[in-house]
């Protein structure tokens, strides 16, 4: 049950925005780091994924052509072509 | 091995893999260093490959549940935020920094009100010192403010919409991935391709209309014996241009249409149209007479009306002259009576007048010359924005500890209730 105060909303979400707003930021240098690692079906759904987040600031730091030249599918398709 | 006893060991080259599988601690190598150039370390193990494999699978794995666990937070916090509605009535600065940055003038806290708040606190550095905030505001649909700065919620132009946070509207399969996207790759580019011709056309077409006759003038007077030489080639320049001009859709000439075109370059090119035919043959070739057939729009009253060179500058140097650059000078209620501003104007009409000579500069009145309705002098946000922003961000999370909004009825709530957090709500002046 979601319990909210008489202003419409949850206060938990609220104070724990922030704190969210940090591990996002985190987590998306973490999924940065394994794309230079290893580039499998999880990898790229990380950047499917950053592509879709509604903050674009993630895309534009680490789905821009320059980025991608660090991670391995980036290699890989500079060695292709 | 003894990884404390390097006797005998020749540092220079590869380690033996004996000591490398010692060295591979979790937490100090966490994966294989592949062969390189100087290979200190390496080694081909086949059981240090698979170990190594694992740690980078789980390692995604890992990395991959905690992004699980971030969008379902993100998911979570934007379903019981939505419906947010804090009322502002007890606090006017809080009710006015949220009317202010609320598209709508509403004064109560909402969910798109935290996030206005939110996009201006994390992306003013960028609005104000990454991007021009003139160009800013020329690519905004928004409105000037005092004729000094960007309206609070104006974060819908282009030059930030990428890092908006929001859908992208210009790419449907990002929202909906059973909606192809309308426009494709080919489309773009042709579309670029077609616009860079009509730009370079439009030039083209300008310095033809525009340039010719004045670089003509200038030369001959200037340097006879040179424009004997040069005159001849620029003709067969200008003709190729003119030539050219002939397979272009739309023929430049400029007209009052031209002139009152809500774009950038018409106004700018008026401008400096105006202001170097005014100024530069009269500061140089004192003969020179402005053409009487050429003819410029200026503003009046709100209206476009048509002048003649010479009309336009019998009035140059009536043109007021500019104010002591002093502090005290600078009308603050110019500048949306922020000192900070007056400071800004007062150091870029400092630049300025280094740049253009401290002498006998006159300065140009823009509003008759029909920009200053289109140009902005804006400096990005205001100051007001971001205290605006912070007041709105602070008082919501003051009601969110506070508990006069919770639900006394809640048993989940009762020990918020027990008492307000003094001084919490009174956030003041920021």
């Amino acid at each position: 049950m979601i319990l909210k105060t008489n202003n419409g909303y949850v206060p938990e979400s609220l104070l724990i925005r922030y704190k969210v707003e940090k591990m996002r930021e985190f987590v998306e240098y973490e999924k940065f780091q394994a794309r230079m690692l290893v580039d499998n079906e999880t990898t790229r759904q990380f950047k499917v994924n950053t592509e879709n987040h509604p903050n674009k600031m993630y895309k534009l730091r680490f789905n821009n052509m320059r980025a991608n030249k660090y991670t391995v599918a980036g290699r890989q398709d500079a060695t292709v072509a | 091995m003894d990884i404390n006893n390097f006797e005998g060991i020749d540092l220079g080259k590869a380690l033996p893999p004996e000591l490398v599988k010692d060295l591979l601690v979790e937490g100090r190598v966490s994966f294989e260093f592949k062969p390189t150039d100087a290979p200190n370390i390496k080694s081909s193990s086949a059981d240090l490959d698979e170990v190594d494999q694992d740690r980078v699978d789980n390692l995604v794995n890992d990395i991959k549940n905690t992004e699980d666990l971030i969008k379902a937070l993100e998911d979570a916090n934007a379903a019981n935020l939505i419906d947010m509605n804090i009322s502002t009535a007890g606090n006017p600065r809080v009710a006015a920094a949220a009317s202010n940055l609320n598209p709508d003038g509403n004064p109560n806290i909402t969910a798109e009100t935290l996030d206005i708040a939110d996009n201006i606190i994390n992306l003013t550095h960028l609005a104000t010192q990454g991007f021009d905030p003139i160009l800013l505001a020329l690519t905004g649909d928004g409105s000037i403010i005092n004729g000094n700065f960007v309206n609070c919620n104006e974060l819908t132009n282009a030059a930030i919409a990428a890092l908006k946070p929001g859908a992208d509207l210009d790419n449907p399969a990002i929202d909906n991935p059973e909606v192809p996207p309308t426009k494709t790759t080919e489309d773009t580019m042709e579309l670029f391709w077609k616009k860079l011709a009509e730009t370079i056309k439009f030039l083209f077409l300008v310095l033809w209309w525009e340039n010719i006759w004045g670089r003509v003038i200038s030369m001959a007077v200037c340097d006879p014996l040179k424009t004997l030489v040069a005159i001849p080639t620029d003709i067969m320049i200008m003709s190729i241009l003119w030539v050219f001009s002939f397979f272009t859709k739309e023929k430049y000439k400029p007209s009052k249409e031209n002139a009152e075109a809500n774009g950038f370059l018409t106004p700018v090119l008026n401008r400096f149209k105006i202001w170097a035919l005014c100024t530069f043959p009269k500061m140089n070739f004192k003969q020179y007479k402005p053409d009487p057939n050429q003819t410029v729009f200026v503003k009046e009253n709100d209206k476009m009306v048509e002048k003649s060179m010479v009309e336009f500058c019998k009035s140059a140097p009536h043109l007021p002259p500019c104010p002591p650059k002093t502090n005290t000078e600078v009308d603050p209620q110019t500048l949306n009576s922020d000192p900070s501003a007056a400071q800004l104007m007062n150091t870029m009409d400092q630049i300025s007048a280094k740049v253009s000579g401290e002498g006998d500069r006159t300065c140009i009145d823009v509003g008759n010359m029909g920009v200053s309705s289109v140009t902005p002098n804006g400096f990005g946000f205001p100051p007001q924005c971001m205290q605006d922003a912070v007041a709105v961000r602070n008082y919501a999370m003051s009601d969110a500890l506070n508990g006069s909004s919770y639900n006394y009825n809640d048993s989940r709530y009762a020990m918020a209730s027990q008492g307000d957090i003094a001084g919490v709500r009174d956030v003041g002046p920021v």
